[in-house]
């Protein structure tokens, strides 16, 4: 049996037990779905690569305490859930960085916009555009692939809110993005 | 829309976008991965290889008094005897239980965890090891020999990722995730006000040299930023990337033209900024 064909549960219990590859088949596995959550709901990319730093130091850190009745998935965005909060809270200014504030935005003029592409730069705005809660859901729901009992489980609510803010994250993302269609 | 049109679009634009964190990131966490695996590894043989000590020492222990006990007497010149034998092996053990006053309990003869085997049984074979020293207790040695293979062995990996030149991959073995964030704002608070001394101190300690903050900026951008030509020159020579640049996409050397200094860009250029 290969790597591949081996289930992210089996993958963390091999690595409580020491096998680093196991380590590196579960990175791989889902570092692009972690990476888009974390980078869509920060929306900087210099904050989304401490947290992913942040949340793959604590799987590692953590994996002999997982246990295999919750899907590795579920445990894992619920890790990245609470890191994300505790960036929130601990966010501080950079001494020293005035000099760099006031310097014009690369990122902001037209032509910045034109280059990095239309389409990807609404998708930035319009997911910026809902509120945090309704962003979460969606993007645990569209990234991760979750249902609605383990996005509930993840963001610590009920499942009738979870269901509601998914349906007016939905709601508002098809207005948005419609005339991109 | 419906919504599977809606997940679709998704899906189409969000293919467009990075997939992906910097390679720094990948390695420092791959690193770290590795590290704990070993860590994890080294937990799981170490009792396996006390047990096996500590069953010898108990068999040793136990057996003494039946094979003295059942040696013959002092026959013929020349007649082998077993205790003398085993003695010399055994001996220091059983007499560390019974000077110490101490009845041997169960602990005493079949200790369970490291501590226990330290205490009880440990003293024989690190007796052999190394004498005690003069005077004194002989745990300190006991404890030193007993410690002294996982020093060695966190040293050595330290050293083989010190000497492999990825100072992202040296600062996840040597210090907490908190800690090496701690000093990436040491170090760009210190690159932003142009405190060479300090920062000197500073990379000597082998943080992540282009550890950003939460806008992307690094010490070699702040430095730049406010003109600090010997910090950035020392900053490069500790091999800061001169073309990271922040999250508005600002690289050293447009902020080093935007705030005219020519020195500075000169030196960008000369690491290879582009």
């Amino acid at each position: 049996m290969t790597v591949e064909q081996v289930s992210d549960e089996d993958l963390v219990t091999r690595f409580a037990r020491g096998d680093a590859a196991a380590f590196e088949a579960l990175y791989r596995r889902h570092e692009t779905r972690i990476w888009r959550y974390l980078l869509r709901h920060v929306g900087s990319r210099a904050l989304a690569e401490d947290l992913m730093q942040d949340v793959w130091f604590a799987v590692a850190r953590e994996a002999h305490r997982y246990r295999p009745q919750a899907r590795f998935t579920t445990w894992l965005f619920t890790l990245a859930h609470h890191r994300m909060i505790d960036s929130f809270r601990a966010q501080r200014p950079q001494a020293g960085a005035a000099a760099l504030d006031e310097l014009p935005d690369a990122g902001a003029g037209p032509l910045a916009l034109a280059l990095a592409g239309d389409e990807r730069a609404a998708l930035a705005k319009t997911l910026g555009q809902l509120p945090p809660e309704q962003r979460e859901a969606f993007l645990l729901q569209a990234e991760a692939d979750l249902p609605v009992e383990e996005i509930a489980a993840v963001m610590g609510s009920s499942f009738e809110t979870t269901k509601s803010r998914l349906r007016y994250a939905r709601e508002k993302l098809r207005g948005l993005l419609q005339e991109y269609a | 829309m419906s919504d599977q049109d809606l997940d679709e679009q998704y899906r189409r634009l969000a293919g467009l976008d990075a997939v992906g964190p910097r390679e720094a990131t990948r390695r420092a966490i791959l690193a770290e991965g590795a590290r704990v695996a070993a860590q994890r590894r080294a937990r799981r043989y170490r009792p396996a290889a006390i047990g096996t000590l500590a069953a010898a020492a108990l068999a040793g222990v136990v057996m003494f008094p039946l094979l003295r006990s059942t040696a013959p007497a002092p026959g013929p010149a020349g007649a082998p005897a077993m205790a003398p034998a085993v003695a010399p092996a055994t001996a220091p053990a059983r007499q560390d239980i019974m000077v110490s006053g101490q009845r041997p309990t169960p602990a005493n003869e079949a200790p369970s965890t490291e501590r226990q085997f330290k205490k009880s049984v440990a003293p024989a074979p690190a007796l052999a090891l190394a004498p005690a020293p003069a005077g004194g207790s002989t745990a300190a040695g006991v404890s030193a020999v007993a410690d002294a293979p996982a020093r060695a062995q966190a040293a050595a990996a330290a050293n083989a990722m010190a000497k492999s030149g990825d100072r992202a991959v040296f600062g996840a073995v040597t210090n907490s995730a908190g800690a090496a964030s701690d000093t990436g704002s040491a170090l760009r608070a210190a690159a932003a006000a142009g405190r060479t001394e300090e920062l000197h101190a500073l990379l000597a300690r082998a943080p992540t040299v282009d550890a950003p903050d939460e806008q992307g900026r690094t010490a070699l951008l702040l430095a730049v930023a406010n003109r600090h030509a010997a910090a950035v020159e020392l900053l490069l020579a500790h091999g800061a990337d001169p073309n990271a640049g922040d999250g508005a996409g600002r690289s050293p050397l447009a902020v080093a033209l935007a705030v005219g200094d020519d020195g500075i860009a000169q030196s960008l250029l000369r690491a290879g900024a582009r």
